[in-house]
């Protein structure tokens, strides 16, 4: 029997596109998501770049209105938080924190990621980005003209600092490791980075890890390890996210740095999970991988739809693929780049700012970044799928 | 079908020639490039993943 009422919690990016993706499916049920925040779904990707250098209005970051979601007939259920999952034979049941609850056929986890926090970090003027409220609080905190600190030279701590320097701040930034982005994208992209932000004028401190935050009541200073110590008034904490899995500990699923899912984002019986806080099996890398992206909460999405809509579905093997803007570069990354992978250049040279650049393991391509250079990223992702020899790859690139 | 593209909406992002290469491309101001408007049989699954993939929803198809 077709389910009659699917429950989708967690009312992001992932979530809203299982709900779209089951109306443009055919499923005529009923669709009911659940979010703990008091906004229309909304995009996250521009938070710490269109939105935080000014250019977009938090609002224009809105998926939908309210009313467009009725009119396709979901449910949002705002300033909702989930609190447990209970399952039974023929479905279970979400309870929320404000006591109601929610009783599904099939249930969709989307519950995303927050972003890591530091408590002996915490004081006022101590911020992470993940949120509307984290981005307004951050642009009020920017028209004061804060010298800033970015604590982790991921992707968020590179684009706030691109947004401030944007905005003329003066800006340092600090990476425990021996460049930025060199957890994933190895020393020598990463020192291309570390140049491109010097470059624009952040000061870049790697190799050194923070001792602690000075203050009282506002942050003063950032301790580092080896006895610097850069007077800030505004601090930016981007050391990565954690899937928000609690909630869900009692419904019988494998919790293990996400929920464990099949290569369609079956979870269990009638449970399936999608986007940051899913690890689903992918059959390409022959691993349970968690990807924070964009493209693949999407791709997720509408597989899962399709699934619960009836349709036959096999596994998806949609290459991972993540972008960043950076003081005016388009960074864009293919499948599963690793400091561990041989990196090989295949076109141009970091120190002139385009380039493309292959990982490989046992000789074939597992992964490719590039400065802007969208057109071959493109076809590196296909090479990635199909597990290209990296010489080959590297001579077709430059042909 | 056929592919429509608002200008004023595209903001470069690229997801679209990362879907389907050989119809979308970007200019030197980063603003999505269609080889054509016309989208061939074998190209539509590829094109309708670049649809779902723009975040700003600046391509769309039409019925010819």
């Amino acid at each position: 029997m077709a389910p009659r009422r699917i429950v989708i919690v967690g009312a992001s990016l992932a979530g809203l596109r299982v709900a779209e993706g089951l109306r443009s499916h055919g499923y005529l049920g009923e669709v009911v998501l659940i979010g703990d925040e008091d906004h229309p779904p909304y995009d996250r990707p521009p938070l710490s770049k269109q939105v935080l250098s000014g250019t977009w209005e938090p609002s224009r970051t809105y998926f939908r209105t309210p009313d467009e979601l009725a009119a396709r007939g979901i449910v949002h259920r705002r300033r909702t938080r989930a609190t447990s999952l209970d399952r039974d034979v023929s479905g279970g049941v979400v309870r929320c924190a404000d006591g109601t609850e929610e009783r599904f056929d099939h249930v969709v986890v989307a519950t995303g990621a927050r972003a890591r926090r530091v408590g002996a970090w915490e004081l006022p003027g101590v911020q992470t980005l993940r949120t509307i409220e984290d981005v307004r609080s951050l642009t009020e905190a920017f028209a004061r003209r804060p010298r800033l600190t970015v604590v982790g030279g991921g992707f968020i701590g590179a684009e706030v600092a691109s947004a401030a320097r944007h905005r003329g701040l003066d800006v340092t930034l600090v990476e425990a490791l021996p460049a930025p982005l060199s957890r994933v994208l190895g020393t020598e992209v990463g020192m291309a980075c570390a140049g491109l932000y010097r470059r624009n004028g952040v000061r870049v401190l790697t190799g050194v890890a923070i001792e602690g935050v000075q203050g009282g009541p506002g942050v003063e200073s950032v301790d580092l390890t080896d006895g610097t110590r850069i007077d800030s008034d505004l601090v930016v904490v981007g050391i990565g996210a954690v899937p928000n899995t609690e909630w869900a500990d009692g419904g019988g699923l494998r919790l293990d740095g996400g929920i464990v899912c099949d290569a369609s984002g079956g979870a269990g019986a009638r449970v399936w999970a999608v986007g940051d806080v899913a690890r689903w099996y992918h059959p390409v890398f022959d691993a349970h991988i968690r990807v924070e992206h964009w493209t693949h909460a999407t791709e997720q999405a509408h597989h899962v739809a399709r699934a619960i809509a009836g349709q036959a579905v096999g596994p998806m093997t949609a290459i991972p693929y993540a972008w960043s803007d950076q003081f005016g570069v388009k960074i864009q990354i293919v499948g599963r780049p690793s400091p561990d992978a041989t990196f090989v250049l295949a076109s141009g040279t970091p120190e002139q700012g385009r380039f493309v650049g292959l990982y490989a393991a046992a000789g074939r391509v597992v992964g490719g970044v590039g400065f802007d250079q969208p057109r071959a990223i493109a076809r590196v992702r296909r090479m990635v799928a199909g597990a290209a020899e990296v010489g080959a790859a590297v001579q077709a690139l430059a042909g | 079908m056929n592919i429509e593209a608002d200008l004023g909406k595209c903001q470069g992002f690229a997801n679209c020639v990362m879907a389907a290469p050989e119809v979308f491309d970007l200019d030197d101001a980063s603003l999505v490039v269609l080889a054509r408007r016309q989208v061939l049989p074998d190209e539509l699954e590829d094109v309708r993943e670049a649809v779902r993939s723009c975040p700003v929803e600046a391509i769309w198809l039409t019925e010819s």
